[in-house]
């Protein structure tokens, strides 16, 4: 399975590239979101993972696109969030993200739930 | 046992609200990592020094230029900053980060303008962050915060935060 990370942050980008590859999934990175973007529609990745403040284009305006493109649209999404974006998340997930994650947690297991039930 | 069963009883509530208040958030912060943080702590020393080396340019900047496209780039910093030590348990860096990222998001929004003394004391906090990074890298302990820093942090904090 191939699960996209779209995330600015260095840290976090070989966090979870690195722990998702451990568990077996082909995992792709990219670090903004015209960058993101570029690579969904070249990739055709089974989820994303999406932060949501990055530069160039944030996480809203990825979702946007998405929606408008019925070639991407129906990829599943799942946002990064950190502590003091509960309205940011609420947004996503109006947006059409199918479930978030706080990113700090590292939750490792929960986020493996998510992503199963996701993709099911 | 007890804390396995805390752990089940926050993560449903996570589940069920996406509201969290900070101090459950802090507690979580021991409780829910699994995971082997040593093997990222150079990863999160050599990024965090790079982004108190923004705050510091950018800060330095606003206060002499005063201009507004040098807010994002100081949110942003501030708010990378604040996700990766919560995520590596240097909360008391994660604490300055959080309220510095409050603080730059509102003036962003036009919500606050920022005042001189308030960016002082963000000056300060700054310092404060690099020989916190700094005790880690040679300790492997960041620095608490002490009576001045919370001060500070009054400071610049805005009583209208929701958290």
């Amino acid at each position: 399975m191939k699960i996209a990370v779209i995330e600015d942050d260095v840290f976090f980008q070989k966090f979870y590239s690195t722990r998702l590859t451990e568990q077996g999934f082909e995992t792709l990175v990219a670090s903004d979101g015209d960058e993101g973007l570029a690579m969904i529609r070249a990739q055709k990745p089974n989820m994303i993972l999406l932060d949501i403040i990055m530069p160039k284009k944030n996480g809203f305006e990825v979702l946007e696109e998405m929606k408008k493109d019925p070639e991407i649209s129906s990829i599943p999404v799942l946002v990064f969030s950190t502590l003091g974006q509960e309205d940011d998340v609420k947004r996503a997930l109006s947006l059409g993200a199918k479930d978030y994650i706080n990113k700090s947690f590292f939750d490792f297991s929960n986020l493996i739930s998510k992503i199963k039930t996701i993709v099911k | 046992m007890l804390i396995a069963s805390y752990k089940c009883k926050l993560e449903e509530r996570i589940n069920q609200e996406i509201y969290l208040p900070e101090r459950i958030y802090s507690c979580m912060m021991y409780t829910m990592q699994n995971v082997d943080l040593e093997e990222f702590k150079d990863l999160y020393i050599k990024t965090a020094v790079e982004y108190v080396h923004i705050l510091k340019d950018k800060l330095e900047e606003y206060t002499t230029e005063g201009n507004k496209n040098l807010l994002q780039a100081l949110f942003m910093a501030s708010h990378s900053l604040k996700g990766q030590s919560y995520a590596m348990n240097y909360n008391d860096i994660g604490k300055v980060s959080r309220e510095i990222e409050l603080f730059f998001q509102d003036a962003q929004n036009l919500k606050r303008i920022p005042q001189s003394n308030e960016l002082d004391a963000i000056g300060e906090l700054i310092e404060y962050l690099s020989l916190s990074i700094e005790s880690i890298q040679n300790n492997s302990v960041e620095i608490p915060l002490d009576q001045n820093h919370n001060n500070l942090l009054s400071l610049i904090h805005k009583n209208s935060y929701t958290i």
